[in-house]
C-alpha cells in the first residue's frame, strides 16, 4: 500500500515535516526541516541535521564526531534522535549530526540529508508548489 | 548574595528547584534539561550551560578512539563479523552488535549502559569521508 505524504514549499523551499520524540516523557514536537537533496550522498552515516538545543533535549546516545564542509563547516557531534512520520508509518531512530542554530537555515529547525530523503521515493508529484514523500 | 556560601546556597535553591521539575525522578538523567546546574556532573562531563549534555554524549574520547578503529578496520575488510552491523561500544569494548540502531540503543539500555558511558557505531560507514553540504548559503536561501 503506498501512503504519501505533501508539504507547500516554505519560501520556494522544500521542506519537510516529522515529529522529534523526547526520549525521557516521549512527547513528540514537530519540526520542519529544509528537504536537501544537496546534503551529502546516499552513503553519509547522517539522516539529519539539527539544533545543539534540540539534540540536547531529544538525543538518545551519541556516536562519533563528524566534519562537513560546504555550507556548513567543522567538525560537530553526532547522536540519535528518535523520529516519527505517522502518514508515513516512520517510527525509528536516525543518526543526527549537531550545529549550532545559526548554522541552520533561516526559520527552518535543521535539513534532511539525502540519505533520509533517498529511503523513500520523493518529489513533487506533479505539483511544483508542494514538496513530499512516498513508501 | 555575596560569597561562596551565599553561592552554595543559591546553586542548592536551583538544584531545589529543578529537582521539582517533571525529569528529575531520574537524577543521573543526561536529559534532563536543567543538568547543567546539579553540582556534580557524572563522570567525564562538564558542567557548562546547555554543553552538557553534549559533552556527555560525545566526550568519552577512549571509547570514541576505539570506535573510529573498529570501523576503520570493518570498513578494510568486507569480511569482518561487523559488516553491515550497528555497534554498542562501552568500556572500549564492543558489547552489542545488532542490525538497526534502535537495536543497539535498546540492548545498550537493557544491559544498563548509559548515553554518558556508551554509544554507538555504524560499522560500515564512512566517518573520515567530510560530508558535503552543497547547498548555496543557507541565509540567503531564507531570504534573510
Amino acid at each position: 500500500l503506498i501512503a504519501r505524504v505533501l508539504w507547500p514549499l516554505e519560501k520556494g523551499q522544500p521542506i519537510v515535516r516529522l515529529y522529534l520524540r523526547e526520549p525521557r516523557t516521549g512527547i513528540l514536537l514537530p519540526r520542519t526541516l529544509l528537504a536537501d537533496t544537496g546534503a551529502g550522498s546516499a552513503q553519509v552515516p547522517i539522516e539529519l541535521v539539527l539544533s545543539e538545543n534540540d539534540v540536547a533535549r531529544f538525543g538518545e546516545r551519541g556516536t562519533t564526531r563528524m566534519v562537513s564542509s560546504g555550507a556548513i563547516r567543522g567538525e560537530f557531534p553526532t547522536a540519535s534522535v528518535w523520529i516519527e512520520l505517522p502518514t508515513l508509518d516512520v517510527s525509528r531512530p536516525v543518526a543526527v549530526m549537531t550545529v549550532p542554530f545559526a548554522q541552520l537555515p533561516q526559520d527552518l529547525d535543521g535539513i534532511v540529508t539525502y540519505r533520509f530523503l533517498n529511503s523513500f521515493t520523493f518529489g513533487n508529484f506533479g505539483d511544483k508548489t508542494q514538496f513530499g514523500l512516498e513508501t | 548574595l555575596k560569597g561562596q556560601a551565599a553561592t552554595g546556597a543559591f546553586t542548592a535553591h536551583l538544584v531545589e528547584v529543578a529537582s521539582q521539575a517533571a525529569f528529575v525522578s531520574e537524577p543521573n538523567s543526561l536529559l534532563f534539561t536543567l543538568d547543567w546546574i546539579r553540582p556534580q556532573a557524572p563522570p567525564g562531563c562538564t558542567p557548562v550551560k546547555h554543553a552538557f549534555k553534549l559533552d556527555c554524549m560525545n566526550d568519552q574520547a577512549k571509547n570514541h578512539e576505539f570506535a573510529r578503529r573498529i570501523n576503520r578496520e570493518t570498513r578494510s575488510d568486507p569480511a569482518s563479523p561487523y559488516a553491515g552491523k550497528y555497534l554498542g561500544i562501552a568500556d572500549e569494548q564492543v558489547v552489542v552488535i545488532a542490525d538497526s540502531l534502535a537495536d543497539v540503543n535498546a540492548q545498550l539500555d537493557a544491559q544498563g549502559f548509559g548515553a554518558h558511558n556508551s554509544l554507538w557505531v555504524e560499522a560500515s560507514a564512512d566517518y573520515d569521508t567530510p560530508i558535503a553540504f552543497w547547498s548555496v548559503d543557507f541565509k540567503r536561501m531564507g531570504g534573510g
